[in-house]
C-alpha cells in the first residue's frame, strides 16, 4: 500500500517515513473496499450478479482505483447483458490505469468483433424502442420486440425483467413466472426478479383460493342440501392441522428471535455508534468552521472600526479646513470692509465648531463695525468666559471695556 | 402487488457501445478517499490560518 500524500511505499506503520502523512484513515478505508471486492467476487462465483454488482460499485465508491473491482464489475455487466455498462468500467480502469491492464484486451476484443458489437447494439436499439412503445399503450408490440431482444441478446436481463412485468400486468401469471425463472437461472440474487416472483406468488395463491372458494360453492349447489356440506367435512383433521401449524409457528418463530434477536442487536448498537461517530464528525467539522467564521467576523469587525477612524479623520479634518477657509474669507471680507458677508462665515464657522475662540471674536468685531452693540457686547463676552486662556482675550476686555464704559481691570478681574 | 407505472420508471434506454465508452473515458469519479484526502486538507488549511 502506498502513502495517500507522496504515493511512497507504507511499511506496517501507518504514519509515513517519508512525509510524515498519517494513512490510518486512509489504511482502513482501502481494508474496507478491499473486503467489499471479497464478497463480490465470491457472489459473482456464485452467480449472484446483482449482488456482486452491489458490492463492487460499494468497494468503488471507497477506492475508484481499485482495479481489479471495476474489471470484475466490467465482467459481471457483461453477463448480465448490460455491455454498454461493462465497457464504461473498463474504459474508467484503462483511464486509470493505462498500462498493463487486462481491460484493455476486454474492450479491444468486444470493439474488434464488429458481429458482436452490431448484435448487442441492435438488441439495445430495439429495447428502447419496446420501452416506447410500451410508454404509448403498445404493449402487444413492445412483448414481440422484447423477445426478440431476447433472441438477439440472451444475456439481456433486463428485457426478461420488462417482459415479466408487462405479463403481470396483463394477469398472464404462468408466463411471467416461467421468464422470471429464466432471468433468476442467469442472475440467482436478481432483486426486481425475486420480488416480482414473490409478488406473482401470492397473486397466484388468492386466485387460487379464489377457485377453491367457487368450487366449493358450486359442491354446495349440487348437493341441494346444506346440512350435507357439514358431514363432509372432517373437522377434527383440520383442528389438528391448525394445531399443528400454530405449533410450528411457535417453534420457529421462538428458535428464530433466540438465534437473531442477540445479532440483531448487535447489528443495531454497531449501526448507532456508526452514526454517533458520524455526527460527532459532522459536529466537530462544524464548530471548527464556526471558530473560522468567528475569526473571520472579529477581523471584520476590526477592519470596520478601522475605517469608521479613518472616515472620521478624513471628515474632521475636511471640517477645519472648511472652518479655516471660511475664518479666512471671513477677514478678508472684513478688511474690505463688507462686515455684513464676514460675519456670516464667522458665524458659519462657529456653528460648525464651537471650541474655535477665533470666528467668536471675529464676529464681534463685526457686530462692533456694524454698530450693534448689543450683539457685539455678547461675542465678547464669550470670548471672556469660555476662552479666557486663548490670545483674544485681552483685546476683548479692552474693547468690552470700552463698550461699556468701565475700566479694562475691572473687567479683567470680574472673568479672570 | 406490483405498480406497473411505478415499476416501468425503474427502467432505462441503455446506451450503445460506443457511447459506453466514450462516457468512461470523461467521467469523473469521486471516492471516499477523495473526501478524505479534501477534508484533511481542509483541516491544515485552518490550522494554518490560525
Amino acid at each position: 500500500m502506498n502513502c495517500f500524500q507522496c504515493k511512497s511505499r507504507l511499511g506496517e506503520k501507518d504514519i509515513c517515513h517519508k512525509c510524515g502523512a498519517d494513512n490510518s484513515m486512509y489504511r482502513q478505508i482501502i481494508y474496507t473496499s478491499n473486503r467489499y471486492y471479497n464478497a463480490g467476487l465470491m457472489k459473482a462465483k456464485a452467480r449472484n450478479l446483482s449482488g456482486a454488482t452491489e458490492s463492487l460499485r460499494f468497494c468503488l465508491q471507497m477506492n475508484k482505483e481499485n482495479i481489479q473491482a471495476r474489471n470484475l464489475l466490467g465482467l459481471v455487466y457483461y453477463e448480465m447483458g448490460d455491455a454498454d455498462l461493462a465497457v464504461r468500467e473498463w474504459s474508467i480502469s484503462q483511464t486509470i490505469m493505462p498500462n498493463n491492464n487486462p481491460a484493455e484486451k476486454y474492450v479491444r476484443e468486444l470493439i474488434e468483433d464488429s458481429d458482436k458489437i452490431n448484435t448487442y447494439n441492435n438488441a439495445v436499439r430495439i429495447f428502447n424502442q419496446s420501452l416506447e412503445c410500451i410508454k404509448t399503450g403498445a404493449e402487444d408490440i413492445a412483448i414481440a420486440k422484447l423477445k426478440k431482444v431476447i433472441t438477439i441478446n440472451p444475456g439481456f436481463l433486463k428485457a426478461y425483467q420488462l417482459i415479466a412485468l408487462l405479463y403481470v400486468k396483463r394477469n398472464e401469471y404462468e408466463k411471467a413466472e416461467a421468464v422470471l425463472n429464466r432471468c433468476l437461472e442467469a442472475d440467482q440474487g436478481n432483486i426486481v426478479a425475486l420480488t416480482y416472483l414473490s409478488e406473482l406468488n401470492r397473486a397466484i395463491k388468492q386466485k387460487k383460493k379464489k377457485k377453491v372458494g367457487v368450487a366449493g360453492k358450486q359442491e354446495y349447489n349440487v348437493r341441494g342440501n346444506g346440512a350435507s356440506i357439514f358431514s363432509s367435512i372432517d373437522f377434527s383433521s383440520y383442528i389438528v392441522s391448525a394445531l399443528c401449524i400454530l405449533v410450528g409457528f411457535l417453534l420457529a418463530w421462538g428458535v428464530l428471535s433466540y438465534v437473531s434477536t442477540p445479532a440483531i442487536e448487535e447489528k443495531a448498537a454497531q449501526k448507532q455508534e456508526t452514526k454517533i461517530q458520524e455526527y460527532q464528525t459532522i459536529v466537530s467539522e462544524l464548530s471548527e468552521q464556526i471558530d473560522r467564521k468567528d475569526d473571520k467576523i472579529e477581523l471584520l469587525q476590526n477592519e470596520i472600526q478601522r475605517l469608521e477612524q479613518e472616515i472620521e479623520e478624513i471628515i474632521n479634518s475636511q471640517i477645519s479646513g472648511n472652518i479655516e477657509k471660511l475664518i479666512e474669507n471671513g477677514v478678508d471680507l472684513y478688511e474690505v470692509q463688507n462686515y455684513e458677508e464676514a460675519l456670516n462665515n464667522f458665524i458659519a464657522a462657529y456653528t460648525a465648531k464651537d471650541d474655535e475662540p477665533s470666528p467668536v471674536f471675529w464676529a464681534a468685531e463685526c457686530y462692533r463695525a456694524l454698530e450693534n452693540k448689543e450683539k457685539a457686547i455678547e461675542q465678547y463676552t464669550i470670548i471672556l468666559t469660555k476662552f479666557a486662556d486663548s490670545d483674544y482675550f485681552d483685546q476683548s476686555a479692552s474693547t468690552l471695556a470700552e463698550l461699556t464704559g468701565t475700566s479694562k481691570e475691572e473687567i479683567i478681574a470680574q472673568y479672570q | 402487488m406490483i405498480n406497473f407505472e411505478e415499476e416501468l420508471e425503474k427502467f432505462k434506454p441503455s446506451m450503445e457501445i460506443g457511447e459506453a465508452e466514450e462516457e468512461g473515458k470523461t467521467a469523473h469519479i469521486t471516492d471516499l478517499t477523495d473526501i478524505m484526502i479534501q477534508l484533511m486538507s481542509q483541516k491544515v488549511e485552518t490550522k494554518g490560518d490560525k
